[in-house]
């Protein structure tokens, strides 16, 4: 059997090559690949369904990506993502201001912008207790990192938007609860974390 | 200790300085597996595809049954190494080798959608997007949409009843 620490290796290796930000700030590999969800869900807290605006045709439905139905698909513009985290989850905006807000968890946009029209590259959400951001990389693994920076590049582009939202709203709304049941056993599912963080703490 | 397979990806465990970038899918996955091939062996003819697809990205073309599945496995392996990080649709989608699958497709549409299936079988690659243009209906219930393992299980159904899996 290969060496798990060995392997955990590997994997920071190869997604400090793509994101290079990486490199010189404090990550932890949170849970195995999985195509199941992506970035989008994950800062939905799901981890069952991807979200994208995906414009498909009506009679091939339903399409690979979830979308709230009453919102535009194939629509790629920060502010139909802003609408959805807004209708759907009850989420406001807060300009740029990615620091840690107790009571209040947030979310960050990544986008890029070209010829005036802007795309939606990616997403993450922060840490509950302020320790980080959570990314689903795609369709690979999901990781903690430090700074909202440390994304950012070719691929994502740069953070556009945060949005935040009230623990109260969460649990008002009853968003809060179920999606922390599912968080929970997700990673209870998944221990992938804990040799990681051995890693770092033992043997970085 | 956590299982292997919770650890992590299998196509993570192999030493950077011995695989290639384009490695990234489990090697008991692989369809090609079935064959006995050996692993080196294995590597080689995927290292030889992946050049072969850079090289000829645009054509799409293929002559005979036996050249579809190895042009497939080309196109999957690159889509696959070029999306991995990719949450985007229209990128994921609209990547050459994904759209050369689709022409595939159109003119070998059995014999693609039996490799499609079972690739989804084997590596969960998420095709559900080419495998419903190609077959032009969806099996999958409506209310459906975005749950991987719902639209995996419609399919991989929908391909039995079709004789194709």
């Amino acid at each position: 059997m290969p060496n798990p620490l060995r392997r955990v290796k590997m994997v920071r290796s190869a997604i400090e090559q793509e994101f290079p930000g990486l490199s010189n700030s404090r990550w932890y590999l949170k849970s195995p690949k999985s195509t199941k969800y992506q970035c989008i869900g994950w800062a939905a807290c799901e981890s069952h369904r991807k979200w994208w605006p995906w414009d498909w045709p009506r009679h091939l439905y339903p399409p690979e990506v979830y979308w709230p139905a009453h919102l535009p698909v194939g629509d790629e513009s920060i502010q139909n993502f802003v609408n959805a985290f807004v209708d759907e989850l009850g989420y406001e905006s807060c300009g740029r201001n990615e620091e840690f807000e107790f009571g209040y968890q947030k979310i960050a946009i990544y986008a890029k912008i070209a010829n005036g029209a802007d795309k939606t590259k990616h997403m993450a959400r922060q840490h509950l207790l302020g320790r980080g951001w959570l990314s689903k990389l795609g369709g690979n693994v999901d990781i903690l990192h430090a700074s909202l920076r440390d994304l950012e590049g070719d691929l994502y582009g740069k953070v556009e938007q945060v949005l935040r939202r009230s623990w109260r709203t969460a649990f008002s709304k009853g968003l809060a609860l179920p999606s922390s049941f599912r968080f929970l056993l997700y990673r209870l599912r998944h221990p992938s974390w804990i040799v990681s963080n051995l890693k770092r703490r033992f043997l970085a | 200790m956590p299982a292997e397979a919770d650890i992590m990806p299998a196509d993570f465990c192999r030493d950077t300085a011995q695989s290639k970038e384009q490695d990234w899918f489990p090697v008991s996955k692989r369809p090609w597996n079935a064959r006995g091939l050996s692993a080196a062996l294995l590597t080689a003819i995927q290292d030889s595809l992946a050049e072969a697809i850079e090289t000829q990205e645009a054509d799409c073309a293929v002559d005979d049954t036996a050249d579809l599945e190895v042009r497939f496995l080309g196109h999957a392996a690159k889509w696959e190494r070029d999306t991995r990080f990719v949450s985007s649709m229209s990128d994921i989608v609209g990547h050459p080798s994904y759209k050369c699958i689709i022409a595939m497709g159109q003119e070998h549409r059995r014999d693609v959608l039996r490799l499609l299936l079972r690739d989804l079988r084997e590596t969960e690659r998420p095709w559900f997007t080419a495998l419903a243009l190609i077959a032009g209906t969806n099996p999958a219930n409506p209310t459906d949409a975005g749950r991987v393992d719902k639209l995996t299980q419609a399919w991989i159904k929908w391909g039995k009843k079709e004789g194709l899996l």
